[in-house]
């Protein structure tokens, strides 16, 4: 692998930009002008992203790598590094372009909020950590920028305050997202205990697949809860709660993608057992993320379990050992599924009357295509995208996954999740835009700052996003990568996707109602946790919380006294020992300057006393 | 008995009890009080003494006008005193300390 | 009369006195006092001056003591936070001392006769005595008491007397 070392002050620049920005847009701009700031900074950022792609691309360079030393201890020494390979720079630019459009599209969504100072520099630092975790060159560094993401998503989500039901999906997200962070650092403590570094060019040539088995599974712990993979996806589709925008940027290209990026990193970490269970978990996830968008009437959960869905795809292709194929999918995943929440950002924005809640309900947004007749096309193009048409980035993201998984049984659930996926996507977009009207909203009209970002989703959801030609496998994202064309499977897929969205349309032409799910949210999940962990973690609370108070506080309380007692001894002896001599000899000085004044002190009480003084000193005097 | 001079202690008690309250007590009329004590000790020693003597009666003359200059005394002293209490709202000798330097008041 | 009514009336004028120093309420003190004014009197009654007993009675427990009680009435609206103000055991200590100088002093003093019952009717002498030897005193006390009398009417007046 060749690898060159770049300038370090044009990556730091680039990394620490959008952070700078955080602080300048928390301070100096005025509140409405607040966007101004972070887009410009994205957009700076962005151009420098596809500049480097471009001089990679030309230079032929695999992986460009800078450090400076971060911290030093005795046996131990880590590095600041950042390391860019093919697959870190396709991941920056897309974070860099879905972010953008984010950014753009929030100054329109979120033009009456009062929180948009905060909103935009949590945004920008979310959009830093992700850079930074990505660009990340060894993985403790990783683990900190993973926490930021953490941290960010959870203020996001939990944006609009005032909501009970936000402030839960966001401490729901931060709690799973800690599980999960746990598994992750006790598997890089167990890897550096085995291998001595952390830094990924080192332990790419250091580590064999063989004996990594728990630390592979550890650091899958943590992909599962950031990626949201069963069983810890229930936070995702509660994560709805955050404004739409955040749901695209977190959904696209920062949070959930995070999980997989690192398990993409990590890849030569894990063993063959270690990748049955993450292609097993993945399956699990694929098929239950379909399962669950085919049944939700929310518009935003039926995007989210989509998510799942395809998360699931990548996890199990990868899984299955082929890296590159999934990131592809995460890459074009990436714009069309940005696409179709901002497009659902401008059918809330659009049904939102002030006092009411948003609008999300499916069955109560039918036939808007005559009211946003430019979103819908775009919306439909992300969507087709999503469900794998001729012409779409999707069908050959997609198609490259299943190609990989030639000759092993993924193939089969793979079919089978592509299938429903584009069952779902057909079902959404058919209620959503092509059903009898049944509202009559006035359909305010979409701002250019909103329909711009989707626009540009839209045209990336086609082919020449990642692909040169749309029919045939050859991606120039990640040129050095084989991927396994199987002549076949392209075209059987657009025409078995295609099949199915008409069959969909067909089917629903002549029902035309969306059922009620009986489903419990989150398939039961959430109440398996609540009655297998969460009671447990409670008692287990409990009993340490009365050992705590009987045993320990006690001791605590008893030096507690045992120290305060000792400190009003002393402060006594202080007081009255050492003071005493000090105040004492001013109190004599005092007394007697008292003693004197008093006897004129214009008091005829004291008059009289002081004669009487007078007259027992004479009589004294006289007797002896 | 020792001796039969308990009427010369209770006069000494009387004056020294009085004196006392004199210097001491807050209030006016109790200062007033002590006085009317030390001229009963007064009385009280002179009518003792008048036994010395006992075909004269000067000693009871005597107590006699001592009774007569504590009626002025008193009648003097407590006008005073209500005169006192009108102007500066107080009965307490040691309140009356106008003409004296502040400072000496908070020791 | 005997020797036991007298040293039981100087007792009693001696707790009162001594009472008079600690109590806290001022209408108590005068209370204390017209015991001890009124113990004096028995013992003036016991020592055979009949004359000042009954001077005694009328003038202090009569006229000074209603006087001081009236003049409680008016001025006894203060908060009594102390009893003493100027330093209360310095000065009980030199009183103490004072009285045992008196008490050293009289025991050296030649004893007093015992007490007889006593002549009485020593009024007819006295009147006799103000009227004679006396005169110039009695009539002095007479202006004394007059201008007592003016003096302290003009200086409890309302407004003070222009000058």
């Amino acid at each position: 692998m060749q690898t060159e070392t770049v300038d370090w002050s044009t990556l730091a620049l680039l990394i620490v930009l959008p952070l700078a920005i955080m602080l300048l847009a928390s301070g100096i701009i005025p509140a409405r002008r607040a966007w101004i700031v972070p887009i410009s900074s994205t957009l700076g950022m962005l151009w420098v992203t596809i500049g480097i792609f471009y001089l990679g691309s030309k230079t032929n360079t695999v992986a460009a790598f800078a450090s400076i030393p971060w911290m030093s201890v005795p046996g131990a020494s880590f590095s600041l590094s950042i390391r860019l390979t093919p697959l870190t720079i396709v991941m920056m630019e897309t974070i860099a372009v879905v972010s953008l459009a984010v950014h753009l599209y929030s100054a329109a969504y979120l033009a009456d909020d009062p929180k948009l100072k905060r909103y935009y520099a949590t945004l920008a630092l979310f959009t830093f950590s992700m850079l930074g975790l990505v660009s990340s060159g060894n993985l403790l560094q990783l683990f900190f920028f993973w926490e930021l993401v953490g941290f960010c998503s959870y203020q996001l989500i939990g944006h609009y305050r005032t909501r009970p039901s936000a402030g839960a999906a966001a401490t729901k997200a931060f709690l799973m997202n800690r599980v999960g962070d746990s598994l992750l650092l006790s598997g890089l403590l167990l890897l550096y205990a085995q291998t001595g570094t952390l830094d990924l060019e080192q332990l790419t040539h250091l580590i064999s697949a063989d004996g990594t088995t728990w630390v592979a599974l550890l650091i899958f712990g943590g992909v599962v809860a950031k990626s949201a993979q069963f069983p810890l996806f229930s936070w995702l589709p509660d994560a709805m709660e955050g404004p739409t925008p955040v749901s695209a940027l977190i959904h696209a290209a920062t949070m959930v993608a995070a999980g997989i990026f690192l398990l993409a990193q990590t890849h030569f970490i894990f063993s063959h057992a270690a990748l049955l269970v993450v292609g097993v978990t993945g399956a699990i996830t694929a098929l239950l993320g379909a399962w669950g968008a085919l049944i939700q009437t929310d518009i935003k959960k039926i995007l989210a379990y989509s998510t799942l869905s395809q998360l699931g795809l990548m996890t199990m292709t990868l899984g299955a050992g082929e890296t590159m194929p999934a990131m592809l999918h995460l890459y074009t995943h990436a714009f069309f599924k940005a696409g179709l929440f901002l497009g659902a950002g401008v059918v809330i924005h659009a049904l939102h009357q002030p006092g009411h809640p948003d609008m999300q309900d499916i069955r109560q947004m039918s036939g808007l295509r005559t009211q946003l007749p430019l979103t819908s096309w775009l919306f439909m193009l992300c969507a087709a995208s999503l469900a794998g048409l001729p012409l779409t980035s999707g069908l050959l993201s997609k198609d490259a996954m299943s190609a990989s998984l030639e000759g092993t049984p993924w193939l089969l659930i793979s079919f089978a999740v592509s299938a429903l996926t584009a069952w779902y996507t057909t079902r959404l977009v058919w209620f959503v835009w092509w059903n009898d009207p049944n509202i009559t909203s006035p359909g305010k009209p979409v701002p250019p700052a909103m329909s711009f970002p989707l626009l540009v989703m839209a045209a990336a959801s086609l082919w020449f996003i990642a692909f040169p030609l749309p029919w045939r496998l050859e991606s120039f994202i990640y040129p050095q990568e084989e991927i396994h064309a199987i002549g076949w499977l392209l075209p059987t897929a657009a025409v078995l996707n295609t099949a199915v969205v008409v069959a969909v349309i067909l089917y629903y032409r002549s029902h035309r109602q969306v059922k009620e799910s009986a489903i419990p949210s989150a398939f039961g999940i959430d109440l398996l946790i609540q009655a297998g962990v969460l009671f447990p973690v409670r008692q287990l609370a409990a009993w340490s919380q009365a050992i705590d108070r009987r045993i320990i506080d006690g001791v605590i309380h008893l030096t507690t006294y045992a120290t305060v007692t000792t400190a009003f001894l002393t402060g006594a002896a202080d007081r009255y020992i050492i003071d005493g001599l000090v105040n004492g000899a001013a109190k004599v000085a005092r007394y007697a300057g008292w003693l004197t004044r008093s006897l004129s002190g214009g008091n005829i009480q004291r008059y009289l006393g002081w004669t009487l003084a007078a007259l027992i000193i004479f009589l004294i005097w006289q007797n002896t | 008995m020792i001796n039969d001079n308990h009427l010369l202690y209770l006069g000494a008690l009387l004056l020294c009890v009085g004196l006392v309250i004199v210097i001491t007590r807050r209030n006016a009329i109790v200062v007033l009080m002590g006085i009317e004590l030390m001229l009963n000790a007064s009385n009280i020693n002179l009518v003792a003494f008048d036994r010395y003597f006992p075909g004269q009666l000067d000693g009871q003359m005597l107590s006699l006008f001592v009774i007569i200059v504590a009626v002025c005394e008193a009648a003097v002293g407590i006008a005073i005193v209500l005169r006192v209490y009108h102007y500066y709202d107080t009965a307490r000798p040691g309140d009356l300390n106008q003409l004296k330097e502040h400072a000496d008041r908070n020791s | 009369m005997s020797q036991g009514t007298l040293i039981a009336f100087e007792l009693l004028a001696a707790v009162a006195a001594i009472g008079i120093l600690f109590v806290r309420a001022v209408i108590h003190a005068a209370m204390l006092l017209l015991v001890c004014l009124l113990s004096v009197a028995g013992i003036f009654a016991l020592l055979g001056a009949e004359f000042l007993f009954v001077s005694q009675i009328m003038v202090y427990a009569g006229g000074v003591l209603v006087l001081l009680i009236m003049g409680i009435m008016v001025t006894s609206h203060q908060a009594r936070s102390e009893i003493h103000s100027t330093a209360f055991f310095p000065t009980a200590v030199m009183g103490t001392a004072f009285f045992v100088f008196i008490i050293s002093a009289l025991s050296a003093f030649r004893s007093l006769p015992p007490l007889a019952d006593g002549p009485s009717g020593t009024a007819p002498a006295i009147g006799k005595l103000l009227i004679s030897s006396y005169v110039l005193p009695f009539e002095l006390a007479a202006v004394l008491l007059l201008v007592a009398l003016v003096g302290s009417a003009i200086v409890a007046a309302d407004k003070p007397p222009r000058t």
